[in-house]
């Protein structure tokens, strides 16, 4: 009896290919408006959040002054050795944020100088050319592969906050922060830059922006984080060796679990929120017009399956018919919105982020399938209940 | 209840006091009123009377698309008012062949595909279904148009295609509403035969509404139907 539904669907769409092609093509508009609100929000979000996500860490301790900003932070650099000890943390580094800007050539680019401790959770884990920075190593840098479309190759020198000339001997990918691409350099070459930006504040090679933990397998991050904040309630710059860093006296931490340092990074929850608003409504338009479209086919077909009641056709057969048709243009809409979108990726400008990935696409799928079946609910009940008594009353041709 | 109640009449299809209101209150319609009538295998009765009189309410209840408010219908034997909708529908499929007014011919389906779909209500084997589709298409002169959409054919080929389907699953029972109602004289008595024919082959049991006298002369017995009530003098 499905297969029979099946092939009642096909035949209907196969046979009025006009209505057919027209519903298709006003949800491949819908799927492909959908898709591209998503791949913003998505690419918006990754571009802000890449620098931490890029980290194979769980938990990021921040200076508590800070309110869980990168940038603002400020934590003592061996504050990463203290908490290797603590149950739970399997490995800890440092990492310290600051903007600033590259020069290649005349061309100056916005850019995000990210210290880091070397082979600890601090680490890049996306290196797609190249190599990255060790401590202690001169003048070495690893960019974000973005900055390729700059002009920026393996080996070439660059001019780092107007005055550091750096060699960049890798890329990593997907690390932006606040959409600006990063560059990775050892901790030392950070605290330089950061001294020369606010001279006042002095040379403190000791200091970091925060440490990043990876925690031991099986521990859970939220607990981790709590154990961390409780351990260190009243650090005292002397518990870690600070002394070249005097303003961190009595400093307290604020650790949290990887999704909720991704929250804090500015923008990035509001952000998320409007987005989701506004995706969300689109998927619900999709619902509302796959919906009218299947009540209005119902209505001019209400003779039609009615007479097919009245031969035998239980109901299931025609709601599967029905269903048929969503499903099959679901797949065109959901096909032809990803081709469309895809394209427009590629020809939109660079400084607009948009990107289709396959599980954005899945997911937009999904819901604008239960988006097209839940408006075609109302039809699809319509269908269940018809009386086929109705055939004698309406005149099927 | 059981549904199945021997039956001494021999009749393939009977009502039996039935009566059918619609609304309640000040709004109550009694569109058929104890109607009692026994149609046999092998027999075609014409059931005749002006617009509004109860032809198709009547047709509806013996067809089990309709249950009655008051009395019982039985279609070989078994009793359609104790069964459930399921059970009616598979009984509709499976014992029923109806022959509408308009031909009610699935416009995005071609002549064999709408003959076809009620063998698969039916539950007949692909197999079974293919075969007798085309046996029925090519026995009523539509072996060349079994491609086609009703659009393509004339009224008389699609009332045609219409008794194919009808006749595909071999119901005991054949009810046809108006059956010549849309056809010129000629296609109408081509059409009213195959249905007597189909009737007078023995197998089954027939019931053409019809107000078109030329069609009445086809039927074995003529029951006159006025305000919901069959004629005793009929």
């Amino acid at each position: 009896m499905i297969r029979t539904g099946v092939e009642l669907g096909l035949a209907e769409l196969r046979r009025t290919l006009r209505r057919a092609w027209s519903s298709a093509a006003t949800l491949v508009v819908l799927s492909m408006l959908t898709l591209t609100l998503a791949g913003l929000a998505d690419a918006l979000e990754r571009d802000s959040t890449g620098v931490l996500r890029s980290l194979d860490a769980d938990v990021v301790v921040f200076n508590e002054e800070a309110r869980l900003q990168l940038l603002r932070s400020r934590v003592p650099a061996p504050l990463g050795v203290s908490l290797g000890w603590l149950e739970g943390v399997a490995r800890a580094g440092t990492i310290g944020l600051f903007p600033t800007s590259l020069a290649t050539g005349s061309e100056q680019t916005r850019i995000t100088i990210v210290g880091y401790n070397a082979r600890t959770p601090a680490e890049p884990t996306n290196v797609v050319a190249g190599r990255l920075p060790v401590d202690g190593e001169p003048r070495i840098a690893a960019a974000d592969v973005r900055l390729r479309s700059r002009g920026l190759e393996l080996g070439d020198t660059v001019v780092l906050a107007g005055d550091r000339e750096v060699e960049i001997v890798g890329f990593v990918e997907d690390t932006l922060f606040l959409q600006q691409p990063t560059v990775w350099v050892p901790p030392h070459l950070w605290a330089e830059v950061r001294a020369s930006a606010f001279p006042e504040a002095g040379f403190a090679e000791m200091l970091a922006g925060a440490t990043v933990v990876r925690t031991a397998v099986g521990a859970d991050p939220a607990e981790v984080a709590a154990t961390i904040e409780a351990e260190l309630a009243d650090l005292d710059a002397d518990d870690v060796a600070l002394d070249d860093v005097d303003d961190l006296d009595g400093f307290a931490v604020d650790a949290v679990a990887m999704p909720r340092a991704l929250d804090a990074i500015p923008g990035v929850d509001v952000q998320r929120n409007t987005f989701t608003v506004i995706v969300a409504l689109a998927v619900a338009v999709v619902g509302v017009v796959v919906g009218l479209l299947f009540t209005l086919l119902v209505s001019e077909r209400r003779p039609v399956l009615a007479t097919l009641r009245a031969l035998g056709a239980p109901p299931k057969v025609l709601v599967t018919a029905l269903l048929t048709q969503v499903v099959a243009l679901w797949a065109v809409a959901t096909v032809g919105g990803t081709a469309v979108t895809l394209v427009l990726a590629e020809v939109v400008p660079e400084a607009m982020p948009l990107a289709v990935r396959p599980g954005l696409v899945a997911w937009i799928a999904v819901a604008l399938l239960a988006a097209s079946v839940a408006g075609a609910a109302f039809a699809l009940r319509r269908v269940a209940r018809l009386d086929p008594a109705v055939v004698m009353q309406e005149d099927p041709e | 209840m059981s549904a199945h109640v021997p039956d001494e009449s021999g009749a393939v299809v009977r009502a039996q006091g039935c009566t059918k209101i619609y609304g309640d209150g000040h709004a109550e319609v009694t569109a058929v009123s104890e109607v009692d009538l026994s149609i046999g295998r092998g027999e075609l009765v014409a059931l005749v009377g002006p617009s509004g009189s109860g032809k198709s309410t009547l047709l509806s209840m013996l067809g089990a698309l309709l249950t009655p408010t008051t009395g019982r219908v039985f279609v070989e034997a078994v009793d359609v008012g104790v069964l459930n909708e399921r059970e009616r529908t598979a009984l509709r499929a499976r014992r029923i062949g109806f022959v509408f007014q308009a031909s009610g011919l699935v416009p995005f389906l071609t002549a064999q595909e709408n003959v076809a779909a009620v063998g698969s209500f039916a539950g007949m084997p692909r197999g079974d279904i293919d075969r007798r589709t085309r046996q029925l298409l090519g026995q009523l002169g539509l072996a060349e148009r079994t491609d086609h959409l009703p659009e393509a054919l004339s009224g008389g080929e699609r009332q045609r295609v219409s008794i194919a389907r009808a006749l595909l699953a071999d119901p005991p029972v054949l009810l046809a509403d108006e059956p010549t109602a849309h056809l010129d004289h000629e296609r109408g008595e081509q059409v009213i035969r195959l249905l007597a024919d189909a009737v007078h082959d023995g197998t089954r049991a027939g019931l053409v509404v019809t107000h078109d006298p030329a069609v009445a002369a086809h039927a074995d017995r003529v029951v006159h139907i006025t305000d919901g009530r069959l004629d005793p003098t009929g």
